[in-house]
C-alpha cells in the first residue's frame, strides 16, 4: 500500500504563560514632623518648666538660706549651748535635720559660729601651751597630746553640725598646732642643746683651769712615763678632747668657737703664767732692762720653754708679756709715788695745824717752842725750810693786795699748788695769811666762801674781775674797808654760831650790806651823794660809781684834785671811814 | 597752667564716667525687662512664621501629590491599552496558526484521497478513510491547542491591563493619602511650633520679670 500522508498531532504546543505583570505600588514615606514637633514641644515644655522651677526653687532656696542665716544671726548661741558644744553635745543648739535648705543654712551658720569660737579657744590654749613651752614647763610630746585631744574634741563636735566646717577647722587648727608643735620642738631642742652646751662649757672651763695650772708650772709630767713633757703636748691632748666633745654637740660653729676660745685661753694662760712668774721674781722686778732682754732671749727660769715656744710661734704674746711686765713695774712705781704724795699732804696738813697753834701762842712760850720743834721735825717737804723763819713771824705786816689776789687765784683755780703759796711767804704774805690761804686751798668746797669774799670786796669798792689781777694801793681805803667788812662778817658769823643759827654766805653778805647801807644813809653820806649827783656827775656826763672811777681818772675832764674830791665824796656816800 | 587744665579735664571725665556708670546701673533692670519682653514677642513671631512655612509646605505637598497621581494614572491607562492590543495580536496569531493547520489537513487528506484513488482504492473506505480521520483528529487537536493559546493570550492581556489600571489607582490613592498625611503633619507641626513659641515667650517673659524683680531697686521705697 502506498504511503498515505499521515499528520501527527503535537505541532502546536501550549503557549507559555508569561509571568504576571506586577505593577509596583510604592507607599510614599510620610515625615511625621507634626508628631516630632509635638514631642519637641513637650520637651520644650518640660525644659521650660524645669528651668522655671529651677529658677523659682533657686529663689526659694536663697530665701530659705537667708531665713536660716537670719535666724542664727538673731539667735546667737547661749553660753550654755556653747559649753555643751565644746563638750561634744550639740543637741541644745536645736539644729534640725540635714535635708531642708533652711536647716542646712542654720547648720552652716552655726558651724561658722562654733568654728570661730573653737578656733579662738584653740588659739588661746595654743598660746598658753606656747608660753608653757617657752617657760620649759612642758615638752613636745605633752604639747602634741594636748593638741590632738583638743582638735579631736572640737572637730568631732563640729562634725555633728557641719562636716565641712569640721574639716576646715581641723585643717586650720592643724596649721596653728603645727606652728606650736614646731615651736615646742625648737624650744626643746634649744634647751637640750643649751644644757649640753652648758655642761660642755663647764667642762671646758675645768679643762682650761687644769691647763692654766699646768702652764703655770712651765712643763708637764706625764703620769704614765713620769717624764717631763712640754706644755704643747698637753695642749694637744686638751685640744683634741675639746674638739671631739664640741663636735658631739653637732654644731660646727660651736666647735669653731670653742676651738678659738681654747687657743685664746691657752695663749692667755701662757701670757699670765709668764707674767706672774716675772712679777713674783724680785730679781726680775728689780732690773727691768735685764728682764726685758731675758724675755727676748727666752731666759725666764722655769718658764723658759714656754717663752721660747712663744718666741717661735707667737711673738705677739711675747710683746704682751713685756707690756704686762712694764705695766706692773709702772704700777708699782706709781703706787710708791702716790704714797709719797699722800704722806706729803698729811705732813702739810700737820704743819698747818701746828702753825695755827703756834700763832696763837706768844713768842718764848714753852708750848710754842715745843710746837716749833715738832714742826721742824716733820719730814722734808712738809714746810719749805726757807719759809720757816718768815712763817714764824705771823704778826709781820702782810700785803692785803697780795693776799686778795692770792685768794682770788685760789677761787678761780689759777692757784692750785701749795708751793705757789709757800713761795709768797715773806714776799708780801705773812704766816697767818699763808696758813689761811693753805686752808682755803685744802678745803673741799670754796664756792660759798668765794661768793662771800667777792661780795665783801665789791662792797669795799675793789673791782673783782675773774681771772685778772687787782692792782690797788695795799694801804688804800679799799683794803681798809675790806678788812672792816671782813671783821663785820666774822662777827656776824660768830654771833650766829653763838645763837646756834646757820647762815649762808649770802645771808652774811646781806647783813653786812644792810649794816653798810645804814651807815650810808646817814646825813653826811646823803649830802656827799647829792654833791656827787648835782655837781660832779653833770660835769662827768654820767653816773659816777666806784667802777667808773678809773675811766674818769684816765679822762681829761677832771684834774687830780677833782678826782681826789670825787673819791672822798664816794667814800662818804658809801659810808666808808 | 597746663597742669591745671589737664587736672580739670581729668576731673570732669571722672565725674562724667561716674554719672554714666551710675545711670547704667540704675537703668540695667529696666533695660533687661524690656529686652525680655521684646525677646518673648520675637519668639512668638518666629513661631507664627514657622507655622506659615509649614502651611505652605503642606499645600505644596498636596498639590504635587495630585499632579503626580494624575500623571501616573494617565501613564497606566496608556500602558494597559497597549497591553490589550498586544494580547489581541497574539490571539490573532494563534488563530492564523489554526487556520494554517486546517489548510494543511485539507491538503493532506486530499492527497490521501488522491493516492487512494490512484491506487484504485476507495478513498472513503478502508485505510484511506482511516488515515483521513486520523489526520482530522490530529489536526484538530493542534487547532484546539492553538485556540486555547489565543484564548489564553486574550485572558492574560486583560489581566495585565487590569492589574496596571488597578495598580495605578492604588498608587494614586496611596500617594494622595500620604500627601494628606504629610500635610496634616506639617500643619500639626506648625500648631506645635506656635504653641512652643508661646510657651518659650512666656518663659522668657517670666524669667525677665523674675530677674527684674530680683535686681531692680524699688523706686517707691
Amino acid at each position: 500500500m502506498a504511503d498515505l500522508p499521515l499528520i501527527q498531532s503535537g505541532r502546536v504546543e501550549a503557549a507559555g504563560i508569561p509571568g504576571a505583570v506586577l505593577p509596583t505600588v510604592n507607599t510614599p514615606q510620610v515625615d511625621y514632623v507634626g508628631l516630632k514637633a509635638g514631642a519637641q514641644y513637650q520637651g520644650t515644655v518640660a525644659q521650660t518648666l524645669d528651668r522655671l522651677s529651677a529658677q523659682l526653687f533657686g529663689i526659694a532656696k536663697t530665701a530659705a538660706t537667708e531665713a536660716g542665716l537670719q535666724y542664727v544671726a538673731d539667735n546667737p548661741p547661749t553660753p550654755e549651748q556653747l559649753e555643751a558644744a565644746k563638750s561634744g553635745n550639740v543637741a541644745p543648739l536645736k539644729l534640725g535635720g540635714t535635708f531642708s535648705v533652711y536647716d542646712q543654712a542654720v547648720r552652716k551658720a552655726r558651724s561658722f559660729e562654733l568654728s570661730g569660737m573653737f578656733e579662738m579657744e584653740a588659739r588661746t590654749q595654743m598660746t598658753r601651751m606656747l608660753t608653757e613651752v617657752e617657760l620649759g614647763k612642758t615638752n613636745t610630746e605633752q604639747v602634741q597630746n594636748k593638741l590632738s585631744t583638743m582638735m579631736d574634741g572640737f572637730s568631732k563636735s563640729l562634725s555633728q553640725v557641719d562636716p565641712e566646717a569640721s574639716l576646715k577647722f581641723r585643717a586650720t587648727s592643724a596649721t596653728m598646732g603645727n606652728t606650736v608643735l614646731a615651736k615646742a620642738a625648737e624650744f626643746e631642742m634649744k634647751r637640750e642643746k643649751a644644757n649640753r652646751l652648758v655642761k660642755f662649757d663647764v667642762d671646758f672651763d675645768n679643762n682650761i683651769s687644769l691647763l692654766e695650772a699646768a702652764v703655770s708650772q712651765g712643763f708637764w709630767v706625764d703620769p704614765r712615763t713620769q717624764q717631763k713633757r712640754s706644755i704643747e703636748d698637753l695642749a694637744d691632748v686638751y685640744r683634741s678632747t675639746i674638739t671631739t666633745n664640741s663636735l658631739l654637740l653637732g654644731d660646727v660653729q660651736v666647735q669653731k668657737q670653742y676651738s678659738d676660745k681654747f687657743e685664746v685661753a691657752l695663749k692667755n694662760a701662757k701670757i699670765n703664767a709668764v707674767t706672774k712668774h716675772l712679777l713674783t721674781d724680785d730679781a726680775a722686778m728689780a732690773d727691768t732692762e735685764a728682764t726685758l732682754k731675758n724675755i727676748q732671749s727666752g731666759n725666764v727660769g722655769k718658764m723658759s720653754d714656754v717663752v721660747k715656744n712663744l718666741l717661735l710661734f707667737d711673738y705677739a704674746s711675747i710683746e704682751k708679756v713685756s707690756a704686762n711686765f712694764m705695766v706692773a713695774v709702772n704700777a708699782r712705781n706709781s703706787a710708791v709715788n702716790t704714797k709719797r704724795e699722800a704722806d706729803k699732804r698729811v705732813n702739810e696738813q700737820t704743819s698747818i695745824d701746828l702753825l695755827e697753834k703756834i700763832f696763837v701762842l706768844p713768842e718764848g712760850n714753852a708750848k710754842r717752842n715745843q710746837l716749833i720743834k715738832e714742826l721742824t721735825a716733820l719730814p722734808a717737804g712738809a714746810v719749805p725750810i726757807g719759809t720757816l723763819k718768815d712763817l714764824l713771824e705771823p704778826n709781820k705786816e702782810g700785803n692785803p693786795a697780795v693776799e686778795f689776789n692770792l685768794l682770788n687765784g685760789i677761787y678761780n683755780g689759777t692757784i692750785n699748788n701749795p708751793h705757789e703759796i709757800w713761795s709768797l711767804v715773806g714776799k708780801g704774805l705773812n704766816g697767818k695769811q699763808a696758813i689761811s690761804a693753805l686752808k682755803l686751798l685744802n678745803s673741799e668746797d670754796r664756792r660759798d666762801q668765794a661768793d662771800l669774799d667777792r661780795g665783801l670786796a665789791k662792797l669795799a669798792g675793789i673791782p673783782t674781775t675773774p681771772g685778772s689781777v687787782t692792782v690797788l694801793d695795799p694801804k688804800g681805803k679799799e683794803f681798809a674797808q675790806l678788812r672792816i667788812l671782813r671783821a663785820d662778817a666774822l662777827q656776824i658769823q660768830a654771833q650766829a654760831a653763838i645763837d646756834g643759827k646757820v647762815l649762808t654766805p649770802r645771808m652774811v653778805l646781806q647783813q653786812v650790806e644792810a649794816k653798810l647801807e645804814a651807815t650810808r644813809n646817814t646825813e653826811g653820806a646823803k649830802a656827799a651823794q647829792r654833791t656827787l649827783e648835782t655837781v660832779w656827775e653833770k660835769k662827768a656826763g654820767g653816773k659816777i660809781t666806784r667802777d667808773s672811777l678809773p675811766a674818769l681818772e684816765g679822762s681829761k675832764k677832771f684834774n687830780a684834785n677833782e678826782i681826789k674830791a670825787i673819791k672822798r665824796l664816794l667814800d662818804q656816800a658809801e659810808g666808808n671811814p | 597752667m597746663a597742669d591745671s587744665t589737664y587736672t580739670d579735664f581729668v576731673d570732669i571725665a571722672k565725674t562724667g564716667f561716674d554719672i554714666f556708670q551710675s545711670s547704667v546701673n540704675t537703668a540695667a533692670p529696666y533695660l533687661g525687662l524690656a529686652a525680655a519682653i521684646t525677646a518673648a514677642g520675637a519668639q512668638k513671631t518666629a513661631a507664627i512664621y514657622q507655622q506659615g512655612l509649614y502651611e505652605v509646605q503642606a499645600i505644596d505637598t498636596l498639590r504635587f501629590a495630585q499632579l503626580r497621581t494624575d500623571q501616573d494614572q494617565k501613564y497606566a491607562s496608556i500602558q494597559a491599552g497597549r497591553k490589550l492590543l498586544s494580547a489581541e495580536r497574539q490571539a490573532l496569531n494563534y488563530t492564523i496558526q489554526g487556520n494554517t493547520l486546517l489548510r494543511g489537513l485539507e491538503q493532506a487528506n486530499a492527497a490521501v484521497r488522491a493516492r487512494a484513488a490512484a491506487n484504485g482504492i476507495v478513498y472513503n473506505e478502508g485505510s484511506a478513510a482511516g488515515v483521513q480521520a486520523a489526520n482530522v483528529k490530529s489536526v484538530y487537536r493542534d487547532v484546539g491547542m492553538s485556540n486555547l493559546n489565543a484564548l489564553t493570550a486574550r485572558i492574560l492581556g486583560f489581566e495585565d491591563a487590569g492589574a496596571m489600571i488597578l495598580a495605578s489607582k492604588e498608587q494614586a490613592d496611596l500617594t494622595m493619602s500620604a500627601a494628606e498625611a504629610q500635610a496634616n503633619q506639617l500643619r500639626l507641626a506648625g500648631d506645635f511650633n506656635v504653641k512652643s513659641g508661646g510657651l518659650l515667650a512666656g518663659a522668657s517673659l517670666s524669667k525677665g520679670v523674675l530677674d527684674f524683680a530680683s535686681t531692680v531697686k524699688n523706686p517707691f521705697a
